[in-house]
């Protein structure tokens, strides 16, 4: 998926400083599970061939710009028991930032520290849709790090939340988008990390699906401590996260209170 | 700026609270051992792979058969009839298929493991598992399926006129070792690909240049009769040693030379510094 991700040459713009840092008190001795310190990420363009827009190229073309700075300097800290919402324009960082805390993106500068693996919710890159649910369930939970015994422990637990039972041995290609994409919240949500991140994963299925995957997310913070979300939605950020951070242009604009975050998000997006 | 909530910088040295620097290389034990803990996924994945191989075809998986039998068929009129190799080659057909065969694996797993890291970006940035199970998977799969058409290949060389005996039951031996020489290097070449995308597109042509220096449609033996340090040194590599092995193992003696047979058991070695590239390149596989 290509982001329309801007274009800037390393430290060509001063920093904005941001509008709000009001992060919720915690009890004391409450264990920090993510922390962020001046993280920077940068994509070589030459690598990745991401898109860029008109402008930019042209700025690319003469050799000028050969970097995407997709963070530039982000720093918080989230707690145990902490459901954090990130906002943010499309290309602001968002996924980029989930990545490096996930380890799965190196940073260019600035330190994450975890105090276990966090993990994207979202196997379906390793799924093989010719395959039949039942064998992309174990392929999936393989793929998140699951062994053979906890596969066949959580199997008809895994069934159950994606209410595919009748279709379980049909080849996943055969479902309907709904279907498949119940599926795979059902897989991706069969290892429970410590540290949880959700892209964008929550509006699938029908309604009563998306209650049902709410609940689960809930559930998961139960056991898990800590849950990043990204999401456009922001009545869904309001009613699942405790607090929000937002992303603007790889900057960090705000971090606070769901509410108070959502509502200068908002703000600025009407301006 | 400090960080918000602790007021202070972490000391990278010694974080606090349990925490743990994300996205420092593991150490070489820990790797292998993350490695090996993951392994089931890189069996299914592949043995998933194979399973839907051919299925988008209308003849399936008949062209994991026909695709060599038709290079064959080509290296046939072009070298056999059209250069005359059929007279000077006794059981040329034989000599042919297995050529195509056998070198068709180690092509097709150089191949497979090249791209496995750089063709799966999406798998990268939303998966974290040592990386080296991606090359590992390919490979895995395309030794599945080399196997399959070994077995064809045997079928087809016994109506081609050879005889079965026991030497038919080192070509598996034969083909692992060629298979694990072919992911070494393959290895070696997906941590480049990844930095250097123009090495996927110049691939082919490196494989092809591999194919004529390996004997697959003429005998070497025979083609550089007059030039005997190069043809040592050719047949050497593993593209000709193996190929030369396996026509040993099924057609009999005279087609391979004696110290071919203990660098059939060095060559392998390769994967070695082939895992061992593949974790010098973590974690930043994710900079694509």
């Amino acid at each position: 998926m290509a982001e329309s991700s801007d274009v800037y040459t390393i430290g060509s713009e001063a920093p904005v400083e941001p509008d709000l840092i009001a992060p919720p008190e915690v009890p004391a001795g409450t264990p920090v599970t993510v922390a962020v310190e001046d993280l920077v990420v940068i994509y070589k363009i030459t690598a990745g061939g991401r898109q860029v827009s008109g402008k930019d190229r042209q700025a690319i073309k003469r050799g000028r710009v050969q970097d995407v700075v997709a963070l530039k300097g982000v720093s918080f800290a989230l707690h145990h028991g902490q459901t954090v919402g990130v906002v943010g324009g499309n290309g602001s960082g968002k996924s980029t930032l989930l990545r490096a805390i996930g380890g799965l993106t190196p940073a260019a500068s600035g330190r994450v520290y975890t105090n276990s693996q966090a993990s994207l919710l979202g196997v379906h890159s390793a799924l093989l849709p010719g395959l039949s649910g039942r064998e992309n369930i174990e392929l999936g939970c393989l793929a998140m790090g699951l062994t053979p015994r906890q596969i066949e422990e959580r199997y008809d637990g895994i069934v159950e939340f994606s209410g595919l039972e009748q279709f379980i041995d049909l080849p996943m290609n055969t479902y309907s988008s709904g279907m498949g994409a119940r599926l795979r919240f059902a897989i991706s949500t069969a290892a429970r990390p410590k540290i949880m991140m959700v892209d964008e994963a929550l509006a699938v299925g029908d309604t009563k699906f998306r209650e049902r995957s709410r609940q689960r997310i809930e559930e998961m913070r139960g056991d898990a401590g800590t849950v990043i979300i990204v999401s456009h939605n922001m009545v869904d950020i309001m009613d699942m996260c405790s607090r929000a951070i937002w992303i603007d242009r790889g900057r960090l604009r705000a971090d606070g209170p769901a509410e108070d975050v959502v509502e200068l998000y908002q703000a600025q997006q009407r301006r | 700026m400090p960080n918000p909530i602790t007021q202070e910088r972490i000391d990278p040295a010694h974080p606090p609270h349990g925490l743990r620097l994300v996205g420092r290389r593991p150490r070489l034990v820990e790797y292998v051992k993350d490695s090996w803990a993951r392994r089931w996924f890189a069996l299914r994945f592949a043995f998933g792979r194979v399973r839907l191989t051919g299925e988008s075809t209308r003849l399936g998986r008949m062209w994991l058969i026909l695709n060599p039998v038709l290079n064959a068929g080509v290296y046939y009129f072009v070298f056999g009839v059209l250069f005359s190799q059929r007279k000077n080659i006794p059981h040329f057909i034989a000599f042919l298929l297995i050529g195509v065969f056998i070198f068709r694996i180690g092509e097709k797993t150089l191949t497979a493991a090249n791209a496995s890291i750089s063709g799966n970006k999406e798998v990268i940035q939303s998966l974290s598992f040592p990386r080296i199970l991606l090359p590992l998977s390919a490979g895995i799969f395309e030794l599945a399926l080399g196997f399959v058409s070994a077995g064809i290949l045997l079928i087809m060389i016994l109506f081609a006129g050879a005889r079965p005996n026991w030497y038919w039951l080192c070509l598996p031996v034969i083909i692992f070792l060629f298979w694990v020489t072919t992911l070494g290097a393959g290895m070696l070449l997906a941590r480049i690909n990844t930095q250097v995308r123009d090495l996927g597109e110049l691939l082919p042509f490196l494989t092809r240049l591999w194919l004529y220096g390996s004997g697959v449609m003429y005998s070497l033996q025979i083609l550089l009769k007059n030039h005997h340090t190069i043809y040592v040194l050719i047949s050497a590599q593993p593209g000709a040693l193996y190929l030369d092995l396996s026509r040993e193992a099924l057609m009999g003696p005279g087609n391979a030379l004696w110290w071919q047979v203990p660098l059939a058991f060095i060559w392998p070695l390769l994967l070695l510094p082939g895992m061992w590239f593949i974790w010098r390149g973590e974690p930043n596989y994710g900079r694509v």
